[in-house]
């Protein structure tokens, strides 16, 4: 039984040639974050859309959970909570409204507004802003409100992409806390960053993917006291193992 | 709560909220009742007009009693259709689809190549058009708005299909646009109720209908735009698209097909030609003519020697013709009756071809096609026109029109009818004048039951209706395949 994330030998190639992702393979267990890293067309985004179901892979498997993605992508899709790279959200609606609406949409229609309520502060959304317009949001408060509707999703798998891509430090720092609290839930987390603090923070392994391999992984005591921005130069340029 | 309903509760609920609508909604409503109110205002003086013109007109027939009903018949009206007072707007699709006699419309006739180029517009017309604008513009903004603002995949993650994507998004829009249509559709039965007039149910039945069919027509459109919204993920492209296929669906294709169906369907438009002659023998002019040979049958000597005059004869002489000296006219004329009978035949032909030139060149001129009839004719002809009613007066349009029969078209345009056209007009041309020869033209009493009347034949809405059928199931068929198509772009 698979359980978390599961990808084994997955290929992604196109029409004209281009392979996007080639023979890829690793796990995400119950209680742990993974972090995938690598550059711009690396790979890591066309990984995420097959985990969604979004694109069909050449050959190879992917679980989510005891789901084969290409067997069965709409029950896969259904058990990941994602937060995508850069959600404007729905700006006519307020901030409770939006996770109202995804949580019911989620099958959960037995919340209060007290839960919702409960629900932001813990992403980090200021009292107050709750029934304020996410138009008005700023990037930073949008990203919380992802969060927080991702959160709320009765799901074990958690699919973050990108989650700290333009905040300041303290709203990243903030979303860490929240991705390390729903770690400790149980929760099988990967996370696609190029945030290496982050990653030196809240990563139990870390893989790194170039033209579609992953060249690289290292758990989380392999990744303690060495430099990341080197290592992460350095996997750049050259295909070294841990 | 399944997620449909989850996901058009929020659609609904993300509408209605949006100030807009509801402006958009007010300002349509405005716009179709003003134009109601006009529209009612014009069809109560035509209908008021056409009423009191029919009772003159009997009127008059009853006191003079001696008329000649081939002479002083008053022209034929076509009564007001009640439709008329929601014009072509609202029913719009079914009006112009359901009908070939929308195909050829008065701009056929109309010197301004603009006016042959688009549809006549008023605020009805101009509202259905904005509102499958608006439509297509809000429907392509569905799917494509989703995956810019980067929801769509938070949608299908958090449960919702992409079938159930596309169908809530679809009812949503179609629900709003109904919601601006029923609201228009009662704003201009309130302005009827509030002008006094009262509409036969057949014409209600036939309103509804076509208020029906254009909500198909605006769901039609709803489903386009989301068919197109599905394979974009720039808002800004998808709307850029979605104007250009309204402006080929509503305005550049119409008008083609427009154009191609009042060739094709040239011959089936005879009633509305017949009526167009109509409006065109119809001048200030006729009313000169009129009272003109009216005049001369009402022993106005001078009138009747103004005719008679070339041909050497006075109106006293004229009068005093014995009716066999009516064959010995034709024999003044240097004709034998074989002779006779084949200067008619050419005579009729050189009028047939003026018609048909005046008719295809000057688009219904009375005044030129008068001219052109004198100018073609001789003075002893005139004499013979004279005799036998040919003058263009009123008598001689309802003369031109018994000949014509029914298919006033096929005789101008196929040769085998013209030929037929031809011989009736020939023979009843000698028979008038045998008529004449034979009876006292001015003393002929007028029997009322026995006048003849032009008969418009115009098509039922059931068989329009029926015409309309097949377009309005392709219609069906095409929101459900790009509905299809929709959700099957959104899962991939």
């Amino acid at each position: 039984m698979h359980y978390g994330i599961t990808i084994q030998n997955l290929v992604k190639s196109y029409d004209n040639g281009k392979v996007a992702v080639s023979n890829l393979s690793f796990n995400v267990h119950p209680g742990q974050v993974y972090c995938l890293l690598g550059h711009n067309g690396a790979g890591k985004s066309t990984t995420l859309k097959i985990l969604l179901g979004l694109v069909a892979p050449t050959s190879g498997k992917a679980w989510v959970d005891t789901h084969e993605v290409t067997n069965a992508p709409a029950l896969a899709r259904r058990a990941i909570a994602y937060l995508p790279e850069s959600v404007s959200l729905y700006g006519d609606l307020s901030a409770r409204e939006n996770l109202e609406f995804f949580t019911r949409l989620a099958g959960e229609s037995h919340l209060q507004k007290a839960d919702y309520y409960a629900t932001l502060w813990n992403a980090g959304l200021s009292r107050g802003s709750e029934e304020v317009r996410v138009s008005s949001f700023s990037k930073g408060m949008r990203q919380r409100l992802a969060l927080a509707i991702a959160v709320s999703r009765k799901s074990n798998i958690l699919v973050l992409d990108e989650p700290m891509s333009g905040l300041d430090p303290t709203t990243a720092e903030e979303i860490v806390q929240v991705v390390s609290r729903e770690r400790n839930r149980g929760k099988a987390i990967l996370m696609v960053t190029h945030d290496l603090n982050s990653v030196e923070q809240i990563a139990d392994l870390a893989g790194f993917m170039r033209d579609g391999k992953l060249t690289a992984e290292f758990s989380r005591p392999e990744l303690q006291g060495r430099d990341l921005n080197k290592l992460y130069k350095s996997l750049q340029h050259s295909t070294v193992a841990a | 709560m399944n997620s449909l309903t989850v996901l058009l509760t929020h659609e609904l609920r993300r509408l209605f909220r949006d100030r807009k609508i509801f402006l958009v909604a007010l300002t349509a409503a405005a716009l179709v009742g003003t134009g109601t109110w006009l529209r009612a205002g014009e069809y109560r003086a035509a209908s008021r007009e056409y009423h009191m013109e029919q009772f003159e007109n009997d009127a008059e027939i009853t006191r003079t009693g001696e008329l000649n009903r081939l002479y002083d018949m008053a022209p034929p009206q076509v009564p007001p259709q009640p439709m008329a007072v929601f014009h072509e707007g609202v029913p719009l699709v079914v009006r112009d689809v359901g009908t070939t006699e929308a195909t050829v419309h008065e701009a056929a006739f109309n010197a301004n190549p603009l006016a042959r180029m688009f549809p006549p517009l008023d605020f009805t017309t101009v509202v259905i058009w904005v509102l499958g604008l608006l439509t297509l513009l809000m429907a392509s903004l569905t799917l494509s708005g989703e995956r810019e603002g980067g929801t769509f995949e938070l949608l299908v993650t958090a449960g919702a299909s992409s079938r159930q994507l596309v169908l809530a998004k679809w009812l949503a829009i179609l629900i709003g646009t109904s919601a601006i249509l029923v609201l228009c559709i009662l704003t201009a039965w309130l302005f009827v109720i509030a002008a006094g007039l009262s509409m036969p149910h057949s014409t209600i039945a036939e309103f509804l209908l076509s208020s029906l069919a254009s909500l198909l027509y605006l769901g039609t459109l709803a489903a386009l735009g989301i068919a197109l919204s599905s394979k974009s993920a720039s808002r800004a492209r998808v709307m850029a698209s979605s104007t250009g296929v309204w402006m080929l669906i509503s305005i550049i294709l119409p008008s083609a097909v427009a154009h191609l169906l009042a060739d094709a369907t040239r011959t089936e438009n005879f009633g509305q030609k017949r009526q167009q002659i109509e409006n065109i023998l119809t001048s200030e002019r006729e009313q000169h003519l009129n009272d003109a040979i009216a005049a001369v049958y009402r022993h106005d000597d001078a009138q009747l020697e103004h005719y008679l005059k070339p041909a050497g004869y006075s109106a006293a002489k004229f009068r005093a013709l014995p009716d066999k000296e009516i064959d010995q006219l034709a024999g003044n004329l240097s004709c034998t009756d074989q002779e006779f009978r084949s200067f008619w035949n050419h005579e009729q032909r050189q009028v047939l071809e003026v018609i048909q030139s005046v008719w295809t060149e000057y688009q219904g001129r009375a005044d030129v096609l008068e001219n052109q009839l004198r100018a073609k004719t001789t003075h002893q002809t005139r004499l013979i026109l004279a005799a036998t009613a040919y003058l263009p007066t009123i008598a001689y349009k309802e003369t031109l029109s018994d000949i014509l029969g029914l298919s006033y078209l096929d005789l101008m345009h196929a040769e085998h009818t013209q030929k037929a056209y031809k011989t009736a007009t020939v023979d009843y041309i000698f028979e008038k004048a045998r008529t004449i020869g034979g009876r006292d033209p001015f003393n002929v009493h007028v029997n009322l039951a026995d006048r003849p009347r032009f008969v418009f034949e115009e098509r039922s809405a059931a068989a329009r209706w029926l015409d309309a059928a097949p377009f309005l199931l392709v219609l069906l068929c095409w929101t459900a395949g790009l509905l299809f198509f929709a959700a099957r772009a959104a899962a991939r």
